[in-house]
């Protein structure tokens, strides 16, 4: 069910009145897990049988992981962990897997392969595995205090069994994230009230995610559907540029939109979601814009991957190595296709290249300190869009999964120099830009700091400003919705 | 979003409707006073949507005759056909779209589906039902709700038509500087190398016989088709005319095609079923193997309504 349509409107406002009346403040896990699995099993119910399957798994494994001792409570765990790899490797890289079987050692295009190449990829799973690990290693390392009960209790594993399914299922988050981690969610289950609902989360976070989903992303996608191959050969370079810039614009806005939407609906009813997106567009290097973009999914990388390979503790080498590797599989995570790999490994070497340009860098130069404020501004902005451009140009790879059309692509950027600019197109891209532009321009320290002192010297107009642009993007929704879609990360 | 540590009230909430509402009777009362023209559409979904809403929204007294298909029939400029004819074919889409379309507002004469292109395509919801359904009767009293006054489009055809007149007006004063007015050659609507995979493709999928699932699917959607447009004949008392648009010779030789023709000729049998007649063997010109070019699809329409007008129907 997507977020934009009319039967969740209906799913939710009947799960929100059914939670908060007075008498059913007991039964409001039951509802919320009631409304995740319509949420989930509306078009295809089958789903719900492998989400059955994970969330049994996950809650059996770390259960018998918190009652016992070191060693056999690490082998529950990796048993869990384990399993949760091959769910996940058997359903989204199976296909991926099989078609290389079939490449490599010619094997009939029929029976069990035909149906393996064919097998359909399961809303959400890459996000709820990576939720089932969390679960487990926070187990392990007794990050659940929720858990640790006496041991034999009465009724502990049936209430850590529906601890466990509202923490995978919970649908705000289910299908495409943010990506939650144990030992954040579990303290947050129990009852909730009305009065306690956070309507300044709500509201922004709601207004702001529907504006950036069906107002930006909605309507980009029309026109940056013409980067796909072989219609991406017919631009000139102008238009091939602005439209890679609307296809940037158009994932975050889906993306950082599905996610403010997710922790908005979580905050009416109680819950709290990491934020996933910090304005990454304004990051000023790469490893800034990985503590920016998809933040759940790159901490989640970072302290059950890059952490347990050694991190950087391990001599510079290998800290390349780890970055490369964490990226790479950070890359695959986003889909069976070799092109997410590749982007991946694109952003890995990336980081090392500037990592190891900063370390030989950075005793040579001169501290920044004694350096004009303008200088400072004008060379952060220059790595702002030196970093952009590089992030921009890696979307390619998100479009066109196919790295020779990808390559096509950039030889007719180079070739068409002379072609004119589709003016529908640009202006129409530049339109649906601006917002997002204006969304990460105001997160720049010197526009922040400005709106800081006045409010601090009791300036009314950032109040009013904001009021208007929350009045603007409400009839904004109104008069220019796009089409409703899914949201590119479902594919995830 | 980070909340920002200012203060948040509901009452900012509702001075933030109050200003949603100033705004959208301000944009109302653009479109009233003519300050604001509708956008000819900017893409072709939005072409898809305009289109549908036009149709939902033609009195029932006006009868014209509607041309339903896919993004083949799309490329006919109605205009051509007749001054009466609305096209509510729709790129990526199916006849059976247009079909429920005219069967949920019966106001169409005659129609023309397209048979060219039937795929396994279903009826598009996501068009009929915002169209036709809802609270879509609020689009004839306010305009604002209509499609083609959405603000972003409107202010790209508005920019888009002062830079192609102001490019216009730079030419004609080049040229007068030149005193020389060579005849411009057309530009071609698509590049070679964007055509010849793109026809490959189609000459691939249709070179070889079809599947007998692809045929199955195939008259799955025609079973469907005969059923709305059955129903259209029984209620609405509409003359139903079935058409196969030109292809590409090429594809327009293949088996597929072949084996889909003849298939549908199973389905809507002559004469129950009124055929266009083909026309005139002729160097069809096509975009992708599929599509016909500006200049066929004017060719084409001049055909179309020499055929319909000796079939007795009012085209003006």
């Amino acid at each position: 069910m997507l977020f934009t349509r009319l039967e969740f409107l209906w799913l939710f406002l009947a799960t929100f009145a059914a939670y908060y009346v007075p008498g059913l403040r007991r039964l409001q896990v039951g509802i919320l897990l009631v409304a995740s699995l319509i949420f989930y099993g509306w078009h295809s119910p089958q789903l719900l049988g492998l989400l059955g399957v994970s969330i049994l798994l996950n809650a059996i494994t770390s259960f018998l992981a918190s009652r016992t001792g070191s060693h056999a409570r690490l082998a529950w765990a990796a048993t869990g962990v384990v399993a949760n790899l091959l769910i996940l490797a058997f359903f989204k890289y199976g296909a991926l897997l099989t078609q290389l079987a079939v490449n490599v050692l010619h094997l009939p295009h029929e029976g069990l392969v035909a149906t393996l190449i064919q097998l359909p990829l399961p809303i959400g799973i890459s996000f709820y595995t990576f939720e089932g690990i969390s679960l487990l290693v926070d187990v392990v390392k007794g990050r659940v205090r929720q858990l640790d009960h006496e041991p034999g209790q009465k009724g502990a594993f049936p209430r850590h069994l529906v601890n466990t399914s509202l923490f995978i299922a919970f649908f705000p988050h289910l299908i495409a994230g943010p990506i939650l981690k144990a030992s954040h969610f579990y303290p947050q289950i129990g009852g909730k009230s009305f009065a306690h609902i956070r309507w300044n989360v709500v509201a922004r976070s709601l207004l702001t995610g529907y504006f950036l989903k069906m107002v930006i992303a909605d309507n980009l996608k029309d026109y940056t559907f013409w980067l796909t191959y072989p219609y991406c050969l017919n631009l000139g370079t102008t238009t091939g540029l602005v439209l890679l810039f609307g296809y940037s614009m158009q994932i975050f806005a889906d993306f950082a939109g599905y996610s403010l939407i997710a922790i908005g609906l979580a905050a009416m009813l109680g819950y709290e979601l990491p934020q996933n997106f910090n304005f990454p567009y304004i990051a000023d290097s790469l490893s800034d814009f990985w503590r920016r973009w998809h933040i759940s999914l790159s901490t989640w990388l970072r302290d059950y991957l890059y952490f347990p390979l050694g991190g950087n503790r391990r001599g510079p080498l290998l800290t390349c190595v780890n970055l490369l590797l964490v990226m790479a599989l950070g890359g695959l995570w986003h889909g069976a296709a070799w092109s997410y790999m590749v982007w991946g490994c694109y952003h890995g070497f990336g980081l090392v290249v500037e990592r190891l340009v900063t370390q030989s860098l950075s005793p040579r130069l001169p501290s920044t300190l004694t350096w004009p404020p303008a200088v400072i501004a004008i060379l952060r902005g220059l790595r702002i869009l030196a970093v952009f451009a590089f992030v921009c140009l890696g979307w390619l790879l998100f479009k066109l999964t196919d790295i020779r059309h990808v390559s096509e692509f950039i030889e007719m950027l180079f070739k068409k120099t002379r072609s004119g600019a589709v003016i529908e197109q640009v202006t129409a891209v530049a339109c649906y830009s601006v917002p997002v532009l204006v969304y990460h321009a105001m997160r720049l320290p010197a526009v922040e700091g400005m709106v800081r002192s006045q409010r601090a010297a009791g300036a009314r107009w950032p109040d009013r400003m904001e009021t208007l642009v929350l009045g603007s993007m409400m009839a904004a929704l109104i008069l220019n919705s796009g089409t409703s879609n899914a949201f590119i990360y479902f594919q995830f | 979003m980070h909340s920002s540590t200012s203060s948040f009230s509901l009452a900012r909430l509702r001075h933030a409707v109050v200003a949603c509402l100033a705004l959208l009777a301000s944009y109302q009362v653009l479109i009233w006073c003519h300050a604001v023209s509708a956008s000819p559409s900017i893409h072709q979904w939005e072409d898809n949507v305009i289109r549908a809403e036009r149709y939902a929204d033609t009195p029932a007294g006006d009868q014209p005759v509607v041309l339903i298909g896919s993004s083949l029939m799309a490329r006919l400029y109605p205009g051509q056909v007749g001054a009466r004819v609305q096209n509510i074919a729709f790129s990526g889409g199916s006849p059976l779209t247009g079909a429920e379309l005219v069967l949920r507002h019966p106001a169409a004469a005659a129609i023309i589906v397209e048979m060219s292109n039937l795929t396994s395509r279903p009826m598009d919801a996501e068009l009929v039902e915002p169209a036709t359904g809802g609270i879509s009767f609020l689009r004839r009293w306010l305009s604002v709700f209509r499609r083609e006054y959405q603000p972003v489009s409107v202010l790209v055809s508005a920019w888009k038509d002062h830079v192609l007149s102001e490019r216009a007006r730079q030419n004609a004063l080049e040229d007068a500087r030149k005193h020389k007015k060579k005849p411009k050659k057309p530009k071609p609507s698509s590049s070679p190398k964007v055509r010849s995979p793109a026809v490959d493709g189609v000459l691939a999928a249709y070179n070889n016989p079809l599947t007998a699932e692809k045929l199955q699917s195939i008259r799955k959607g025609a079973e469907e088709l005969r059923q709305k447009l059955q129903a259209l004949r029984q209620n609405s008392k509409v003359r139903v005319f079935m058409n196969h648009l030109p292809l590409d010779p090429a594809v327009d030789a293949t088996t597929g095609t072949a084996q889909t023709l003849d298939l549908l000729h199973l389905v809507f049998p002559s004469p129950e079923w009124e055929w266009i007649p083909p026309p005139p063997a002729t160097d069809w010109q096509t975009l992708d193997g599929l599509h016909l070019t500006d200049v066929s699809a004017e060719t084409y329409a001049h055909y179309l309504r020499d055929t319909l007008q000796a079939r007795g129907v009012k085209l003006d």
